[in-house]
């Protein structure tokens, strides 16, 4: 599992939108992917940002922002993301 | 540019005016005091002078005045009274200058002193022959007396010309120390005047725009946040002007975002939130 990812989603959306990200991030785990936070993997990475985009409001640049919290998920979990989805080894990865 | 730096700025070339200004006023002052001692140093010095010149005429008036009254006693004595007096005069003026009592009189000045002292001694010792050759009966008339004192009076002429060139020359000093410190009050002025007129452009500046940089854009954002609090949460805050102003319109911004986010969440259906 990713241990603390919400939190490092929620922060850097917050930029953004501030305290709709928490609600956005509930939305996109609740009705999109039909997960609770604990079960996310690696693997769900590119669904959840895909969903993300999509609940974003028109008002911002949901483009720049989807990527740039893909880029600090990449950074902070050693993740290496392919563009197929799939996920590889890191050393937060439970 | 910040606001702070704005201020910071504006501020600081005010303060480096004010320092400048300070340092030519103290630069000037300095100068000017001490030109003007020196001004009554030579003014003091050429009245010194003036007056031993006046004190070496009267010698000279008594002195013509003895040989007329050469053989009246009473007169006589009257005018070596009087040419005695003259001369302890000049005397008291000589050795006040040759001594360093008087302070303004410089080394040269001194060695020129003393070298009227000895005129003064030269002419008084023959003077005294030639009363003394008068007391005792040797010279009887005014002529022959006249031709007795002529050495004296040779060896006393100097004494006019060099003190009246001293005159000259210390009005003349004072004249230039007076014309010294009227140019450089000019300047000053100038001076003076240029940095306030400098100080008083940049604090205009300043008021000018420091608080409109600051009021105007706060102003506006005010206005936008009044609107986001009565319902209006569509109309976009743009991030204009200082950096501190546009990191508090990001700010709104973001709150407006997220206000109408949350609020197009509680008007949609429930069927749709769920979906």
């Amino acid at each position: 599992m990713l241990e603390g990812w919400r939190g490092v989603v929620r922060d850097q959306l917050a930029r953004d939108i501030s305290f709709l990200a928490d609600v956005i991030i509930e939305e996109v785990l609740s009705h999109d992917l039909n997960m609770k936070e604990q079960e996310v993997r690696p693997n769900h990475i590119n669904e959840f940002l895909k969903a993300l985009y999509y609940r974003l409001p028109d008002d911002v640049d949901r483009r720049a922002i989807v990527f740039g919290i893909r880029d600090v998920l990449i950074s902070e979990f050693k993740l290496a993301v392919r563009h197929n989805g799939k996920r590889h080894n890191g050393s937060k990865l439970a | 540019m910040t606001i702070r730096a704005r201020l910071l700025i504006g501020f600081a070339v005010l303060l480096v005016l004010l320092l400048v200004q300070l340092g030519v006023t103290y630069h000037f002052s300095m100068k000017t005091d001490n030109l003007v001692r020196e001004l009554l140093r030579a003014h003091d010095a050429s009245a010194t002078v003036t007056q031993m010149s006046i004190e070496a005429q009267k010698l000279r008036r008594y002195e013509k005045e003895y040989f007329i009254y050469v053989k009246n006693l009473e007169k006589r004595q009257k005018y070596h009274g009087e040419w005695r007096g003259a001369r302890n005069d000049l005397k008291n003026h000589l050795v006040r200058v040759t001594s360093g009592i008087d302070q303004s009189w410089d080394r040269d000045d001194i060695t020129k002193a003393k070298r009227w002292d000895d005129y003064l001694n030269a002419y008084a010792d023959g003077f005294a022959k030639v009363d003394a050759s008068v007391d005792q009966g040797f010279l009887k008339d005014t002529l022959s007396a006249n031709a007795a004192i002529q050495d004296a009076k040779n060896a006393f002429r100097p004494f006019f010309a060099e003190t009246n060139a001293q005159i000259n020359e210390k009005l003349s000093a004072a004249r230039g120390m007076a014309d010294e410190v009227r140019s450089d009050f000019e300047l000053i002025q100038l001076i003076l005047l240029g940095l306030a007129a400098a100080s008083a452009l940049i604090a205009t500046v300043v008021i000018l725009v420091v608080p409109n940089s600051v009021s105007r854009p706060i102003r506006a954002l005010a206005a936008v946040a009044n609107d986001m609090s009565m319902g209006n949460v569509h109309q976009q805050v743009r991030a204009e002007g200082a950096p501190e102003i546009r990191d508090l319109a990001a700010s709104i911004e973001r709150l407006r975002v997220g206000m109408k986010g949350l609020l197009t969440r509680v008007h949609r259906p429930a069927s749709r939130n769920a979906a």
